[in-house]
């Protein structure tokens, strides 16, 4: 291809010589370009001024949709009470107005303030209950405020509906004085604050906040176990997401001029989670536009006769629709639409004799596609056969001259009248790898769970680092300094590789969720910090390919190593590990006794470890417990341990066993 | 640069892969450019139509009185009153504008051009939504959902009373283009509807009977706004009569609740009680008045016995209960609720009152339909000797109003354009009159037909059009129907036997307006 | 002291009404939950359609037989819809699936009110009409029948589960059906069956319900909320907790707007039972559990 000769057309250059900005100014090019078509088009051209009401129906209708993305798609609290927190921002704001004669838009804050608060309030109640409990929660809750809130007077108002004054922002008449009556200002104010609320949104999904939030979707034990107090961050998506709805609460009442109960009825918050889900519930951009889809849909119904009064059955087929038949929503056509076009224009390039856009597909990170899966594919595959490095066996000095990290004290757990625990005591020492080993159903699990916190044991006393953990809950001991991994694999599916792993930094980074709406210096360069950090986790456990691959459709060996590496990145000096060879070849497992050796020597970590495989564990360990049928049977090193007759009887299951404490 | 987590580190290693930039923004971007240009792209090519001014004072200019009298005198113009006698003597059907309009009266336009009530001589467009040859009117129904049952029918009323005026020829050479949306009583999309027509440029609301989302649009100012008139709305709630806009011609439910109350008193009840709806607007509005009239004509109304209920449940038993062991004996019960939730009150035994005393009870017009007839009668205690009356503002086709040529007019014109409608409905009926007045007030304004115009002429018109008793209106007094009158419910062995007249003739509301539930 | 306690109890039976209602619509409900995880949002729905079904066909073959075709109409309906729209969506999520029934809810009220109007229609009877005075209000045949049926299905299914295999079989699917699978249990017919079960109570409470109180499009679903208090009183969990929980709701609704100036607030009742609803659940909840860990990606 010559190049030279040839004479780029001029369309092809502007192509080209647009591909060669970077990709960030390009993108900020676009979003500039897009905003000023998105608020100048009323004015330049001849649009009806009906259109510009469907499109400030469109902002409300997706402001509320991104609240659910929030609650519901990202934390996955389903919530089928929206419209109330809607409402209560309506009905408050004319409250305000009614009690205090301030309007909009110093109202605001203390409209959205409300709802936010009521939001939390049922967040409370969301704490106690899981899953479908959760649904049935919103649920009464929306059928509550149905019935008392908004048909109470005292909040509602007289005559059964509230209303606000004529609105002029500015002096009348006077420059600049902005009417609100006009749709096409008020456009302008509705767009803004579906802006702020993406804005918002959008800084708070790539933000630690945000990961904890897919963490704590994902998998409460291990958002827990990294140090996230899942009870405040559930708390801060319902109260988040009730402040979005009471704001399109508060533009939508500005906007119409008054408010009426049966707006913000049950049914309706039916209504808003539709949208969501035909949005694609996890992507901001996707509920936005099926918001747009909805207010046309209304709009269209209103102008061709013979669909009249057919929207109810429409939309109803529409849900199921893409329930059905498209899952991902409007996200999901979307990303295909994406990844087509992009190998629609790299063949285009191509056939025309350039090479293709040198930045390349980057593999997705598929932070929004809930079924994408990935562009490109990926030549290597990572297992534990090319982790290790030259192994160092260090046999530890003395035993009882090291610092004690965890002290169990008997430790009972009894399950009503089931003792699967009887009064074992355990220690592990600093640098130690210590294991944990019995047939099954001996407790061992329970004995483990005890001592990080998921079950409280009957009696006994937990010491880690030197301080009484004994009632302390899961995220409160991961803050002195524990991680863990699990038996299942306790990943978080939302997030790639490289954001599970990010995740486990959240007790290294300690800004809050204000800054990460906000965007300070300070979150950022917390933020790079701690990128820095997990990228040299992954140099070291050579995960570096699939760092940007999803989760899921990983090989189970390259999880088991993720989930390992997360907790490595928590910079927890004591990691438990709940058979971690459990699902691992023989060759593998070998390497993972390196590994473990290898993290001990280079990282100073100290491991506990249940395990299944006993010649693995003894190759590993120093110091062994057995336990059986909840009893404490022997403890020692390896050595003794692989002499001991009651072992060998508990293992091979003679009749005789003696029980032998050491 | 910060490092929070590893002070002692210092070869930090390269970055494979720069993490990417906020996600979602080139994304967005994308979708908002494209979103942008479909629909610059669709409203541009569809619908085409140029931005509408919003109206502003200017068209306030012209202030004809109708028939060049002043405002105030009773008559109002020769041309309406000929126009009301018009119609009141050939049933409902509306004589071309022609010679009964008043048409001569206010003929002269901007610029002092003489005009005609005429086609082709009527100066065109006048005003938004008026051309040479049209007039443009539009209102939403309700077609499906929550309230279909009593207010589906109501187009087919204003239909009549429209296709009638345009076969006539029409308003001064101008047809009545009438665009009815069903907006499933919803407010949120009645209230978006409404602002699409004033948009759209539409001259005039005739009728809305959707309330829910007029209701809405009046609160929030919309309608004062664009300054459109509402004309014959039938939906009885108190912002309608408040309101300098609206026209309405339905008796409220706020002056219908005097007159039961009222009547009841005179035919010797001291003692009242009243049951009611307490999550619809009319229930609040209607028990205020009740007890405001109740107080000032010396009756008793125990608190006890003011009894709110929440319409739309399966059992009352247990409200039933309390009320009747409260109020056995009471002279008088008001049964203010909607058709559903009365004829389950009745079912699980609510005390009706003292039929002894012929008082017994009493419902307003929405309790007016053959439905709740039949489940009265299905549900009344046998043997059923309780006298169940039920108001109206209107003559319903009904002995011996049924001879009447207002009457029998709208029967036959219901008749031609949909023989299914329930004309007895009161809320069709009250349809059909609203679009008489609405057709009444455009005649009599006239070939210069501006909402200034109209709504100068609303404010001084007597309009009687044999369907009710005659009413009047003037500006800042549209209480123009401000009277009723009963109906009993006949019952035998469990059937609905109809409406019998219980000769009250129209009663007047003595105190208008009074009691009125208001904002704080 | 006995003027009170007889009020007490005049009220008591006064609210039964109610309390059938809502127990033979939770008891669907939970039989629903319980066998397969799922929370049927479109249990008001799958109750009102058989009612329709039996209005339309009584006058053909007569009152019996439709309502024994509706009653089986009711219990394919529930099978259709898990056939359709929760087996599709479990791959995808419980959520998705939650809302799979909110779409069959209001497709299928859609669906009622083009077809048969949204005027109160009456319904079909099934059982003789008698009214009986109590105090100083009426109770009704249809209405004792309402409960004799709740209680009757409460009984059933606290029998299926407790005493039967396919009770059984249906609890431990619920829990886990890969593992329900390896002992030889399809989980996917437990899950039919469950819906079977349910969608045929649903059926027969909504026509017991249509004839004491008439036939509507949105009335009659929407008393599935309050039927949805009642369910989670009850635990979700249990037959038992379902008509526990349904005579609290109904006593509540009944009984509260009597109890003086708060109580004649509009809503107050709702509002009682919502912080009833509210303390149980936080009392109920606990810290994470060990049993809160999921299988995961493994």
């Amino acid at each position: 291809m010559n190049q030279a000769l040839r004479r780029p057309s001029p369309v092809l250059g502007i192509a080209t010589r647009f591909a060669a900005i970077t990709p960030r100014t390009r993108r900020s090019l676009l979003v500039f370009i897009a905003l000023g078509l998105a608020v100048a088009w009323p004015w330049i051209l001849p649009i009806p001024l009906p259109i510009v009401g469907d499109a400030i129906r469109a902002s409300e209708y997706g402001l509320v949709a991104v609240s659910l993305v929030l609650l519901t798609g990202w934390v996955g609290q389903i919530s089928l009470a929206q419209a109330s927190f809607v409402g209560v921002g309506a009905f408050m704001t004319a409250l305000i107005f009614r009690k205090f004669g301030v309007g909009f838009p110093y109202s605001l804050p203390l409209a959205v303030a409300s709802s936010a608060g009521l939001a939390v309030l049922l967040g409370l109640v969301a704490l106690r209950v899981r899953g479908l409990y959760l649904a049935v929660a919103t649920l009464i809750f929306a059928w509550m405020a149905d019935q008392f809130l908004f048909s109470a007077t005292w909040f509602v108002g007289l005559g059964g509906s509230a209303s606000l004054p004529t609105n002029v922002i500015g002096r009348d008449g006077g420059f600049p004085s902005f009417d609100l009556h006009d749709p096409r200002i008020f456009y302008v104010v509705a767009l803004s604050g579906l802006a702020l609320g993406i804005y918002c949104a959008s800084n708070l999904r790539d933000s630690k906040t945000g990961r904890a939030f897919f963490a704590v979707r994902g998998s409460e034990i291990a958002a827990a176990s990294l140090g996230m107090d899942v009870t405040r961050y559930k708390l801060l998506a319902f109260g988040i997401s009730g402040a979005v709805a009471g704001l399109a609460g508060h533009l939508q009442i500005v906007g119409d001029g008054s408010a009426v109960p049966d707006e913000f009825n049950f049914l309706r918050s039916l209504f808003f989670l539709s949208i969501a889900v035909v949005g694609g519930l996890n992507s901001l951009p996707g509920v936005v536009v099926a918001g747009a889809l909805f207010a046309g849909l209304d709009e269209v119904f209103f102008r061709v006769p013979a669909l009249n009064g057919f929207i109810d059955l429409v939309s109803g087929v529409l849900l199921l629709g893409v329930l059905l038949v498209y899952p991902s929503g409007i996200a999901g056509i979307g990303a295909t639409a994406r990844r087509h076009g992009a190998s629609v224009a790299r063949l285009f390039l191509r056939w025309k004799g350039r090479p293709g856009d040198g930045q390349g597909e980057a593999p997705q990170r598929s932070l929004t596609a809930v079924h994408g899966d990935d562009a490109g594919a990926l030549a290597v595959q990572t297992s534990l056969l090319d982790i290790a490095e030259s192994p160092a066996i260090v046999r530890p000095a003395d035993r009882m001259e090291r610092a004690e990290v965890l002290t169990a004290e008997h430790i009972t757990v009894r399950f009503g009248g089931l003792v699967a625990v009887d009064d074992v005591s355990l220690t592990v020492r600093e640098g130690e790898i210590v294991g944990l080993i019995g047939p099954n159903g001996a407790g061992k699990t329970t004995l483990f769970n005890a001592i990080s916190g998921l079950n409280d044991p009957t009696s006994g006393k937990v010491h880690i680092f030197g301080q009484d953990a004994t009632g302390m809950s899961v995220h409160e001991r991961a803050r002195l300094g524990v991680g863990r991994t699990f038996q299942l694999i306790q990943l978080f599916p939302q997030l790639n590789v490289f954001d599970n792993l990010l995740a486990a930094t959240h007790l290294s980074n300690s800004t809050g969720f204000l800054q990460h709406i906000v965007v300070t210096e300070r979150s950022l360069a917390a933020e790079r910090a701690c990128r820095e950090h997990v990228m040299e986790i992954i140099d070291r456990l050579k995960l570096g390919d699939v760092a940007h691959r999803t989760v899921s459709g990983l090989p189970f060996g390259v999880l088991r190593t993720v989930e390992l590496a997360r907790a490595l990145v928590t910079g927890a000096p004591f990691v438990m590990l709940d058979e971690p060879a459990s699902g691992l070849d023989n060759a593998e497992t070998e390497k993972l006794a390196e590994l473990l050796l290898t993290l001990r020597a280079d990282l100073g970590v100290t491991l506990l470890l249940i395990e299944h495989d006993v010649a693995m564990v003894t190759g590993v360990t120093d110091y062994m417990y057995v336990v059986n049928r909840g009893r404490l049977l022997a403890e020692g090193t390896p050595q003794e341990i692989q002499r001991n007759e009651a072992v060998i009887a508990a293992y091979l299951g003679q009749p005789s066993v003696v029980e032998v404490t050491a | 640069m910060n490092d929070a987590t590893h002070p002692d580190e210092d070869a930090r290693p390269q970055l494979r892969r720069r993490p990417a930039p906020p996600i979602g923004t080139a994304w967005a971007a994308w979708t908002a450019a494209a979103l942008v240009i479909l629909i610059a792209g669709l409203s541009t090519f569809t619908l085409g139509r140029q931005q509408v001014a919003a109206p502003t004072a200017g068209n306030q200019a012209r202030s004809v009185t109708v028939g060049g009298t002043d405002n105030g005198t009773d008559a109002g113009s020769n041309g309406a009153a000929n126009g009301a006698d018009a119609s009141s003597q050939s049933g409902g059907a509306q004589n071309p504008a022609v010679s009964g309009g008043g048409g001569g009266s206010q003929a002269v336009a901007a610029g002092g051009k003489s005009l005609k009530c005429a086609a082709g001589q009527n100066g065109g467009s006048t005003d938004t939504g008026v051309s040479g040859n049209e007039i443009k009117l539009a209102s939403t129904v309700v077609k499906h959902g929550i309230g279909t049952s009593f207010l589906g029918d109501v187009e087919f009323g204003m239909l009549a009373v429209k296709n009638q005026a345009n076969r006539s020829g029409g308003i001064c050479g101008r047809q009545l283009n009438l665009t009815l949306v069903d907006d499933g009583w919803d407010p949120t999309t009645g209230q978006g509807y409404l602002r699409s027509f004033i948009q759209d440029g539409y001259f005039a609301l005739a009728v809305v009977p959707s309330s829910e989302g007029l209701h809405k649009s009046i609160a929030g100012g919309d309608i004062d706004r664009a300054g459109i008139p509402v004309v014959g709305t039938d939906g009885m709630i108190i912002d309608q009569y408040t309101d300098p806009w609206v026209w309405p011609v339905s008796t409220s439910t706020n002056s219908l609740m005097h007159i039961i109350a009222k009547n009841a008193y005179a035919r010797g009840a001291r003692t009242f009680a009243i049951v009611y709806d307490q999550q619809y607007r009319f229930g609040v509005e209607g028990n205020a008045a009740f007890q405001g009239a109740v107080q000032r004509l010396g009756g008793q109304l125990n608190s006890d016995c003011d009894y709110p209920i929440v319409a739309g449940q399966n059992s009352y038993s247990n409200d039933v209960q309390t009320f009747n062991t409260k109020c056995d004996g009471v002279d008088f019960v008001a049964l203010l609720l909607e058709p559903d939730t009365a004829k389950q009150w009745v079912k699980d035994g609510g005390y009706l009152g003292t039929s002894g005393k012929a008082v017994g009870v009493s419902g307003p017009q929405t309790l007016f339909t053959h439905d709740f007839g039949t489940g009265f009668a299905q549900n009344c205690p046998s043997p059923c000797n309780t006298h169940f009356w039920v108001w109206t503002s209107f003559n319903p086709p009904i002995p011996p109003f049924d001879t009447n040529p207002a009457v029998s007019g709208y029967v036959s014109d219901m008749g031609h354009t949909n023989s299914s409608a329930d004309y007895e409905n009161q809320f069709v009926e009250g349809g059909y009159d609203g679009m008489e007045l609405l057709v009444k007030a455009l005649q009599a304004v006239g070939p210069n037909l501006t909402r200034a115009n109209l709504k100068a002429t609303l404010d001084n018109i007597s309009f009687d059009s044999g369907l009710s008793s005659p009413e009047q209106f003037r500006a800042g007094k549209h209480f123009a129907n401000v009277s009723a009158q009963a109906f009993s419910l006949l019952v035998s062995n469990g059937n609905f036997d109809g409406f019998r007249y219980e000769q009250t003739g129209f009663v007047a509301d003595p105190w208008v307006g009074q009691d009125a539930v208001s904002e704080q | 002291m006995f003027d009170f306690l007889r009020d007490a109890g005049i009220n008591i039976i006064l609210a039964l009404p109610l309390i059938g209602a809502y127990a033979l619509f939770a008891l669907g409900i939970v039989v629903i939950y319980r066998a397969s995880r799922v929370l049927n949002l479109a249990h008001g729905a799958i109750a009102t359609l058989p009612a329709y079904v039996a209005y339309s066909l009584a006058p053909r073959i007569g009152p019996l037989p439709a309502v024994i075709a509706a009653v089986i109409s009711g219990g394919a309906f529930g099978v259709i819809v898990e056939r359709f729209v929760v087996r599709r969506l479990r791959a995808v999520s419980q959520t998705a699936q939650t809302v799979g029934t909110v779409a069959v809810f209001g497709l299928t009220v859609a669906f009622m009110g083009k077809v048969w109007g949204t005027s109160l229609l009456p319904g079909v009877e099934v059982v003789p009409h008698r009214a009986f005075r109590v105090g100083h209000a009426l109770i009704f045949s249809d209405d004792f029948a309402l409960v004799a049926v709740a209680a009757l299905a409460a009984g059933g299914f606290f029998a299926l589960f407790r005493l039967t295999n396919l009770g059984l079989a249906m609890r431990l699917a619920a829990d886990n059906r890969r593992a329900a699978a390896l002992m030889g249990i399809d989980p996917e017919r437990t899950t039919s069956a469950a819906w079977l079960l349910g969608g045929l109570f649903a059926g027969l409470g909504g026509i017991l319900l249509a004839g004491a109180t008439g036939l509507h499009p949105y009335i009659l679903p929407l008393q599935m909320l309050p039927a949805f208090v009642a369910a989670l009183l009850g635990g979700l969990d249990s037959a038992a907790g379902a008509v526990g929980g349904a005579l609290v709701v109904g006593l509540a609704v009944g009984i509260v707007p009597s109890l003086g100036t708060f109580g004649r607030q509009v809503g107050a009742p709702q509002l009682v039972l919502t912080l009833l609803a509210f303390l149980i659940m936080r009392l109920r909840g606990g810290k994470l559990q060990a049993s809160d860990v999921r299988a995961g990606l493994a």
